[in-house]
């Protein structure tokens, strides 16, 4: 009763309207943008003032395209803890492994590069559905360990898998994007290539359409509904099992997708272990944007991407080794200030 | 027909110590068994040295499962304190430390460093922690490699030749034999082993153990219920990383050369220990010592097998001759570790422990029953199966 009244009246005060308009931003995610927007800033102007707005162009744009890449997997991380509460260990074996059959069909079948790709990302949905269908669903969503440590196996298995077929030499992978010497953009003095453009322009389109599925569709809606809450959305006659099977699916095709993004930039050759950091990077992209929050992923990802090639750029004793550390550092400092990472909702807990 | 022993009874002990004994005279016994089948096991050379790193694992996956089994969190950084370990143990050795005054050393080194690490995990809850610890396994070999000064970079460390002091009694184990160097080495790393499995035995069984079960069961009401939360996750993943730190010790005695590579302390370290820790049971003492056996045995094995030209009859030139062979072990890890989630979720323990139950089933002493409480005619209640063990958060 009392808190019923408290909310009419709260309703026609002026304070009311203040917390009213204060819940909404904090559902939003607000602070964590401000927090965000306010580190940036200052890490800017320190970096501007050290070696010219020149050079910071160069690296900003450098550091973009392996931030998307990462927001991209992270992505898929995310669509995964959303709907389970679990981390897929595999999420990265599996990437690595369809990346692999997208290259057996681009380079040694000589399929279109573009066909390849999406043909692999079906082939890792139905895969990963089966996998769900297979290994996953026997146990009891809620319980956790079992299923973490079923992803554990299954990362080995992978791994192993593509050791045994492809050995550990490095191999190029075809780019999709027009990648010849001269497929170059100049925007204010720094040189865009034609396929980090692609990246970007993938990576966004694709974060697009995951949106409008995730709202715009009835299986989107069915996943909404499990991920905010299984045990009701069970009651109210949606298939969970199918539901998280959806789920899966979805986030390998994704995670193949960035797989092949991250090739196709040219800087990595394809080799077994490739994605082993991209996914460290994506595990912190995703943690940073809060682990429950899919804007938050890819944030989060160009955030980290920029951390690594600013940090790596401008702080000389780092170089290239310590990066890795150092960004992983900085990120765990910010987990330490806000435990639910910048975007992820607040959870109250009850016994 | 199974027979019904009550706790606390003569007889019940009795059976406890013959599980011990037997248990005991495997251990001691093993180095003078060789198991046929060279093309297999190896010979008695190779044998022995697996069954050092065995010990040496299993003090690992113990370790890990302080925090895995028994605190509830997910690690899969502690690769990291086994190569910290090792390193260490090189690095002091090579600057005229005593070798076992190393040991404590090292404990202490990765304990704090353990403490750090596990400080975040206070206020980062559950599964960041999975992320902090995959981190701190992905930046172990490139720090390693960053100092190269120091630790020799992605060339390794090299130590001095055998560091294990000479044996006192030459009549039992001869230094100019070719075996007993390493049964001599293999009995020493024993001796620390079981002084790690008996502390840590009796840590879980403390009250601090018993409130760090209760806060990986239920954090919230065992926090209200008084169990000083921050104290017990810290010390819990500091004491399991002084554990990691004591095996990297082991792994570095039981070579006759010392050799710390930063290859062999990668994230693939931290997986096989899990696979280890969930094939001997989670959240058991002992499960750690089968565990480390199967994970050693069946990686030795597998390359023996993929080495070989000719297998029962079929030729293995598809695996012989291959260059991405090292795969298989792999796939054979994650096959049996999705065999046993799926299974014997319980491990190796619970498998024991269930075949006893066919012979000998323990039931609680009826004056336990009454003393917490129960209805005074526990004696007429049908026999229940004490369970001794805590709750596998698996099963």
């Amino acid at each position: 009763m009392g808190s019923a009244i408290a909310t009419v009246s709260r309703a026609r005060t002026r304070a009311g309207t203040r917390d009213r308009v204060r819940e909404r931003l904090e559902a939003i995610g607000v602070r964590g943008l401000v927090i965000t927007g306010g580190l940036v800033v200052v890490l800017s102007i320190i970096f501007i003032a050290m070696d010219g707005p020149g050079l910071f162009w160069k690296r900003f744009i450098d550091g973009l395209a392996n931030g998307f890449v990462y927001g991209a997997v992270a992505l898929a991380l995310v669509l995964i803890y959303k709907a389970t509460g679990i981390i897929n260990f595999a999420q990265g074996s599996m990437a690595m492994f369809f990346t692999f059959v997208a290259w057996v069909l681009a380079n040694e079948q000589g399929w279109p590069v573009w066909f390849a790709i999406v043909v692999a990302m079906a082939a890792s949905a139905v895969t990963a559905a089966a996998v769900e269908r297979v290994l996953i669903r026997p146990f009891d969503p809620s319980n956790h360990l079992p299923i973490t440590i079923v992803t554990i196996a299954l990362l080995s298995i992978i791994d192993g898998l593509a050791l045994y077929i492809w050995f550990a030499d490095q191999k190029g992978f075809p780019s999709p994007f027009p990648s010849k010497k001269g497929d170059v953009l100049t925007i204010f003095g720094a040189r865009v290539f034609y396929a980090q453009i692609g990246i970007w322009t993938t990576v966004l389109v694709t974060t697009f359409l995951l949106t409008v599925l995730l709202n715009r569709t009835r299986i989107g809606l069915a996943f909404r509904a499990v991920s905010s809450n299984l045990e009701s959305s069970r009651l109210v006659g949606v298939h969970v099992g199918r539901t998280l099977q959806f789920g899966w699916a979805l986030a390998a095709a994704i995670g193949t997708l960035a797989g092949c993004l991250f090739l196709s930039s040219g800087t990595t050759q394809l080799q077994p272990l490739f994605m082993s950091q991209i996914l460290v990077f994506a595990f912190a992209a995703a943690t940073i944007g809060g682990l429950d929050s899919l804007v938050g992923a890819l944030v989060g990802g160009i955030l980290v991407g920029q951390l690594q090639t600013m940090l790596g750029g401008y702080v000389r004793f780092i170089g290239s080794d310590l990066v890795l550390a150092v960004t992983l550092g900085l990120i765990i400092l910010v987990l330490l200030v806000r435990p639910n990472g910048l975007f992820g909702s607040k959870r109250v807990e009850r016994v | 027909m199974a027979i019904t022993v009550r706790q606390g009874t003569p007889r019940h002990r009795g059976i406890v110590v013959a599980g011990y004994a037997v248990g005991a005279l495997v251990l001691l016994a093993l180095p003078y068994v060789v198991l046929p089948g060279q093309k297999w096991f190896g010979n008695s050379t190779g044998q022995l040295i697996n069954w050092q790193r065995a010990l040496a694992f299993a003090v690992a996956i113990l370790g890990l499962n302080l925090v895995i089994g028994f605190s509830g969190q997910i690690s899969i950084g502690h690769s990291a304190f086994v190569g910290l370990g090792a390193y260490g143990t090189v690095l002091m050795t090579n600057n005229h430390v005593a070798f076992y005054l190393a040991l404590p050393l090292m404990m202490i080194v990765c304990f704090a460093v353990g403490c750090v690490i596990g400080l975040p995990a206070l206020r980062i809850k559950g599964l960041y922690l999975v992320v902090v610890t995959f981190a701190l396994a992905i930046v172990f070999p490139t720090l390693v490699e960053k100092y190269e000064s120091i630790t020799g970079g992605s060339n390794g460390l090299k130590g001095k030749a055998t560091l294990v002091p000479k044996a006192p009694f030459d009549s039992i184990f001869d230094q100019r034999d070719r075996v007993d160097p390493l049964r001599y080495r293999y009995y020493v790393l024993l001796i620390v082993a079981v002084i790690m499995f008996v502390t840590a035995r009796n840590m879980v069984r403390s009250r601090a153990g018993r409130g760090l079960v209760a806060l990986r069961d239920n954090s919230t009401a065992a926090t209200i219920n008084g169990v000083p939360t921050p104290i017990y996750k810290v010390l819990a993943f500091g004491i399991s990383a002084a554990y990691c730190g004591a095996a990297g010790w082991m792994l570095m005695a039981r070579d006759a050369t010392p050799f710390a590579s930063q290859g062999s302390f990668a994230v693939d370290l931290s997986i096989t220990l899990i696979i280890g820790l969930v094939m001997g049971g989670v959240a058991t003492i002992g499960g750690a010592i089968p565990g480390a056996i199967i994970v050693v045995v069946v990686k030795y094995v597998l390359e023996q097998l993929t080495n070989q030209k000719v297998l029962f009859g079929v030729h293995m030139d598809f695996l012989q001759k291959r260059q991405g062979k090292g795969g298989v072990v792999s796939i054979a890890f994650g096959l049996l570790l999705l065999g046993f989630v799926f299974v014997l979720p319980g491990g190796v323990m619970d498998g024991l422990r269930r075949l006893r139950m066919r012979f000998v089933r323990i039931v609680p002493h009826p004056k336990w029953l009454r003393e917490v409480g129960s209805p005074p005619q526990a004696d007429v209640v049908p026999a229940r199966e004490a369970d001794a063990a805590m709750a596998n958060p698996l099963a």
